[in-house]
């Protein structure tokens, strides 16, 4: 069964319950997030949709991504 | 009221039995329980610490006790189904930052200017130069460059103000990772000026060059109103928005500034108190007569401020009516927090501790409430009072912190005067 995230969940939340949403968001670009103190403080308040609009990403791209890993990523 | 209630200070022992039992728990987790399971005992465990007291102890649990990262992580998912409900619980009644002046205000006022240069004027010249490389076309460009240095002081604010109030409450890799990404910026800008004032026929190379200062300084913008500024906002007590605000003038504003002095609404003098002005050097006049005696408004205050603990005292209404400021005061106080209510004196994320003692005091359940913390070598006794008048009824909450190392200290006796 898929793991399932959603898009407004703080990136400290996703990681707090799947650990490897940090390789995931790397993998996505998201490098900051594995830097030191970044996940417990700017985590709490970074989102998926936050970082689409920041890198105007795809969602898509961001969807099949993390279904890649195992994950459904809900609006 | 002290900073301990902010949690600020880590009280050592109360730390250590908190952790046993989030240690336990974790072993009740690791050997299959459920969060469900365990989420009355850690609520037990941690009931009313701030996240940022949780988030030390995490990783404490993971550098001092060897306890694998992903275990802890395990737990602070059952931490933050925890705390949800309670930070959410935590309101601001009324938005200071979206009053003129503050320091959050003036931040967005001056992130919509340089939008406005960077994603209109900038892009429309690097556009119009990429087609036709007049120098014309160079000069404006230059002028766009020249004009966004201008976010230095924008830059440099945040740096040398804000960072330093978030590293003081143990936020330091944001602000590293932003510090070196606004200098990346300043650099690229710096580039590009110097490519274009000795432009040689490499228009692509500088097109590039201006999309990624375009594409940077958005996301800058970005991070700082969706990340940096909620953070901040969430940490930072109203005091210490007053003094980012009033320090800002040195370092200076980015294309505009802001448009008038920030003045967080403060309590009023009580009615009838009728405070005279004293010009400054002159001693208070006036005298208090009391059931057992009559002092002169200078003695009193010269004695308040002669005991060995520091008061602050806090009307029925919650507003900061007075402290004493003795020479060696422990918690710092400025005159700004006269009149302020206390709990915007506190940090968003712990008021709900300030209150609910208030709330204790003020429905009769307790009378006091004491704490004491170890402070390098200090041991700080900290005590609130609620205050009632002869008939029971509630008058306010007197604050009374006092170092007591030197008393815990004597032992024997001593019948001599010192030398």
């Amino acid at each position: 069964m898929n793991k399932v995230l959603r898009m407004d969940e703080s990136i400290f939340e996703l990681v707090s319950r799947h650990p490897e949403v940090t390789g995931i968001m790397v993998e996505l670009g998201f490098q900051d997030i594995a830097k030191p103190g970044m996940l417990q403080t700017a985590g709490r308040f970074m989102t998926l949709s936050k970082g689409i609009k920041l890198r105007k990403m795809d969602p898509d791209t961001v969807r099949q991504t993390f279904k890649r890993h195992g994950f459904e990523v809900l609006e | 009221m002290s900073e301990l209630i902010n949690n600020r200070e880590v009280d050592v022992p109360e730390q250590t039995r908190r952790q046993a039992m989030l240690k336990e728990i974790i072993k009740e987790l690791h050997a299959g329980k459920s969060v469900e399971e365990v989420k009355a005992r850690f609520a037990e465990a941690v009931g009313d610490v701030t996240v940022a007291e949780i988030s030390a102890m995490e990783h404490s649990l993971m550098t001092e006790e060897g306890i694998p990262v992903a275990e802890v992580q395990r737990l602070c998912s059952v931490h933050t189904a925890i705390f949800k409900g309670s930070i959410e619980q935590i309101h601001r009644s009324s938005k200071p930052e979206e009053q003129p002046g503050h320091p959050v205000h003036t931040f967005k006022l001056e992130n919509r200017e340089i939008e406005r240069l960077v994603n209109f004027r900038l892009e429309l010249h690097a556009g119009k130069f990429l087609k036709n490389d007049s120098e014309e076309i160079i000069f404006k460009l230059l002028e766009d460059l020249s004009l966004l240095l201008d976010l230095d002081k924008h830059y440099s604010r945040k740096e040398n103000l804000l960072f330093p109030y978030l590293e003081k409450y143990g936020i330091y890799g944001p602000t590293k990772v932003m510090w070196g990404v606004d200098d990346g910026i300043r650099a690229m800008i710096k580039a590009a000026k110097a490519a274009l004032s000795q432009y040689s026929g490499n228009k692509e190379e500088i097109g590039a060059q201006l999309a990624e200062i375009i594409k940077e300084v958005n996301e800058m913008i970005f991070k700082e109103e969706n990340i940096l500024l909620p953070m901040a906002l969430d940490k930072l007590t109203e005091d210490e928005w007053v003094k980012i605000a009033r320090e800002s003038d040195e370092i200076g504003f980015c294309l505009t500034s802001p448009e008038q002095e920030w003045i967080p609404e403060r309590a009023a003098e009580p009615e009838g108190a009728a405070v005279q002005e004293e010009s400054a050097g002159e001693s208070p006049q006036g005298f208090i007569r009391f059931e057992t005696g009559l002092l002169s408004l200078h003695q009193l205050e010269t004695v308040l401020n002669h005991l060995p603990v520091d008061l602050t005292f806090i009307d029925e209404n919650d507003v900061v009516r007075y402290f004493s400021h003795g020479k060696e005061r422990i918690f710092a106080r400025t005159k700004a927090v006269i009149g302020r209510t206390v709990q915007n004196c506190h940090p968003p994320q712990s008021v709900h501790v300030v209150e609910k003692l208030l709330e204790d005091f003020k429905a009769g359940r307790k009378d006091a409430e004491d704490f004491w913390i170890a402070i390098k070598d200090k041991f700080i006794y900290i005590r609130y009072f609620a205050v009632r008048d002869e008939a029971g009824r509630y008058m306010g909450t007197l604050e009374f912190t006092q170092n007591i190392a030197p008393i815990r200290a004597l032992e024997g006796q001593k019948r001599i005067l010192s030398e």
